[in-house]
């Protein structure tokens, strides 16, 4: 059992006092800050060389690779033609997004152990479920967008409400991550905030226009090593310096390095969640939200060259997800180990009186990295900032294209239009995505926002569209006004709390704490609801409304389309999905049994 | 079009390219800071983390150019 008061006091440090300067009590830990607002790394010939090569590479490969996008496939969908590592580490990349590795790290120090989470349950069941049984639908239906797979199973409306909201969340986010990335810069390098947001602006523009989803994919996987490159060696240099990952078990009280057995109650964990939060808010609506629906992701699978390795991307990308957790919640775990020995002189960084837990990695790799690998360090974290706006903008530019412009501006647009449409809605998305990241500025928890619009724009798709695929029953009128209720209801769930008309409490049924600690707790039932609402009112419209076919219903639902090409006699047994599925989930076990 | 234009190197050759560059000049800046005043200042620093992980990244590197240096993904 962990005292309660010790994470109360610990959360009200970082997201409500903001009271950072000195000591900091919490309980058995102590989080010490100093109030400095810019910390700049002083950069070598040799750091800037590294730099140099990185962004001369990313501005050239949209040249070289614009000769070879002639038609709208090649732009939005890479000509339909890479193998399944290309697809698998594209997949990842796409995914590995300064959010998803800085913003973690920083969730470690709050939530400890329990921000494993978010690469265990909250994504490893969805991403086995998507290769396993939704890919083959996805695929042979030979959609271009998840839009276009809502408008072949229910209708043009389904598509076009669901291309709005992703269009929206793609803004949103995108302009989160342009505002994250002239953080870094301008806190870790000292550059001018605006010129730092308009440079990666402009870089982003230039090789996702030329050449689309080609050259995203390209330097995508280029990011992922370079990501890897920083990170990997950071982990090692901190596991050095705090004595081991003994040192840490050692370190960290209970709570903390605990995955399930503090779930019972919310009192007990630092995230103040229970297992029923975790798993049907974190584990379904949002995992399943984003890892199945979200186009932005499952576009690298489009782009394979069989269904084969088309159902082997999101299982391929398990491995590494795994292994990207053991960094990113080893890295936050040394820097909570660190912020509890006064010796050690690490502080976190302080914004306007508020700790940036987001600011752990970068200042570790201060701390740790000599010339050179500062370069590969920095670079490490723009290529986060890359792969993520890359992933987002050549997401955003198909959607806007087939299903926003060809769906309802420009019905009998050629080939050579959609592909200057293409890339004319790039740079449009690019600005707007600027406006977004001025508007972030003002926003106080990045992360906690993040996880407010998964479950306001995804949990609604994922219900329809699972309900959809899976069961001829959903009618088109159904499938709408699922998500058109449930997206409703959690935009009003949201904006009611915000404006504090409605208490955090509202939503959580096994609320036992207070709003400022329920925020993550909330982000996750907020998800459930919208997630059911959505369910529940498709399933009410489609008792009074037409359903469709079978003859139409053909390739888009359960029981109506051939998944056999993945499983043919001929394929041995390692080059199945269904086998490489079965051993992360061994994999996936194990480490809940071990941390439970 | 020009049949011969179509092709494109793969992706994991430009992988093996920059990684043997960026790890070259990793190498080349712990070797030439190896008494530098870094070594005061920043921790471990002693462990000249720098030079072999610069090494690591470059053999990586050249490993993946060697591998991939003929491979053409045709479009």
């Amino acid at each position: 059992m962990v005292p309660s008061a010790r994470f109360e006091r610990h959360q009200e440090a970082g997201e409500k006092t903001g009271d950072c300067c000195g000591q900091q009590t919490t309980g058995q830990q102590q989080t010490r800050t100093t109030p400095h607002e810019t910390i700049s790394m002083s950069l070598t010939v040799f750091d800037w060389a590294i730099m140099l090569v990185y962004f001369a590479f990313i501005a050239w490969i949209g040249f070289y690779l614009k000769r070879i996008t002639r038609t709208d496939d090649d732009f939005f969908l890479a000509g339909r033609r890479n193998s399944m590592w290309v697809c698998g580490i594209a997949f990842m990349s796409a995914n590995m997004g300064s959010m998803e590795v800085i913003g973690y790290a920083g969730q470690s120090i709050k939530y400890g152990l329990y921000a494993a989470h978010f690469y265990l349950i909250g994504a490893v069941p969805a991403m086995l479920f998507l290769g396993i049984f939704m890919m083959p639908f996805y695929y042979h239906s030979r959609i271009k967008s998840i839009p276009g797979y809502l408008e072949a199973r229910f209708n043009e409306s389904a598509r076009r409400f669901n291309a709005l909201m992703f269009v929206v969340n793609m803004i949103l986010v995108s302009g989160i991550a342009l505002y994250l990335q002239a953080l870094i810069f301008h806190t870790f390098l000292g550059w001018n905030w605006d010129l730092s947001i308009w440079l990666s602006a402009a870089f982003v523009a230039l090789y996702v226009t030329l050449s689309g989803l080609i050259s995203a994919m390209f330097t995508e996987i280029l990011q992922f090593f370079l990501i890897w490159a920083g990170i990997v060696i950071l982990g090692i240099l901190g596991l050095v310096d705090v004595g081991g990952p003994g040192e840490i078990a050692r370190a960290l009280p209970e709570g903390f390095k605990t995955l399930w057995s503090t779930a019972g109650s919310p009192q007990e964990n630092p995230m103040y969640v229970t297992w029923g939060g975790l798993v049907l808010g974190l584990g379904f609506a949002i995992a399943f939200g984003y890892w199945t629906t979200d186009f932005l992701i499952i576009q690298r699978a489009f782009s394979a060259r069989d269904l084969r390795s088309a159902r082997m991307t999101p299982i391929i990308g398990t491995y590494f997800k795994l292994l990207l957790g053991v960094i990113v919640v080893g890295t936050g775990m040394i820097a909570l180990v660190l912020l509890n020995d006064p010796a050690s002189g690490f502080n976190l960084l302080v914004e306007n009186g508020r700790v940036n837990y987001d600011s752990a990695m970068p200042l570790l790799m201060r701390r740790y990295f000599t010339p050179g690998l500062i370069g590969v360090g920095v670079t490490s974290m723009v290529a986060m900032f890359m792969a993520g706006m890359a992933g987002n903008m050549s997401s955003f530019n198909a959607v806007w294209t087939y299903d926003v412009y060809h769906s309802v501006i420009n019905r009998k647009a050629s080939p050579k239009q959609l592909l200057a449409v293409g890339r004319i809605a790039t740079v449009a998305g690019i600005l707007l995505s600027v406006a977004g990241a001025y508007i972030a500025r003002t926003m106080p928890t990045v992360i906690d926002y993040l996880q407010a619009i998964s479950s306001m724009f995804l949990a609604p798709s994922v219900a329809v569209i699972l309900l959809g695929m899976f069961w001829r029953f959903i009618t088109p009128k159904g499938g709408l006004w699922g998500m058109l209720v449930g997206t409703v209801a959690a935009m009003a769930l949201f904006l009611l709390q915000e404006v504090n008309m409605i208490p955090v409490s509202f939503v959580i049924p096994d609320f036992s704490g207070t709003d400022a600690q329920s925020y993550m707790a909330a982000n996750f039932w907020r998800a459930v609801w919208a997630w059911l609402i959505s369910a529940g009112t498709a399933i009410a419209v489609s008792f009074f409304t037409k359903k469709k076919s079978d003859e139409e219903l053909t390739g888009f639902v359960y029981g109506l389309v051939e998944t056999g090409e993945a499983v043919k006699g001929s394929v041995g047994l390692h080059k199945k999905p269904e086998f490489w599925a079965v051993v992360t989930l061994l994999i996936f076990v194990l480490i809940n049994v071990v941390f439970w | 079009m020009d049949e011969a234009k179509m092709k494109t190197r793969s992706i994991w050759f430009f992988v093996g390219i920059v990684l043997s560059a960026m790890g070259f000049i990793t190498f080349l800046a712990g070797i030439l800071s190896v008494d530098g005043p870094e070594n005061q200042t920043v921790r471990l620093a002693t462990l000249h983390a720098n030079i072999w992980w610069g090494v690591l990244m470059f053999l990586v590197g050249l490993l993946y150019v060697a591998v991939n240096r003929n491979k053409y993904i045709d479009r």
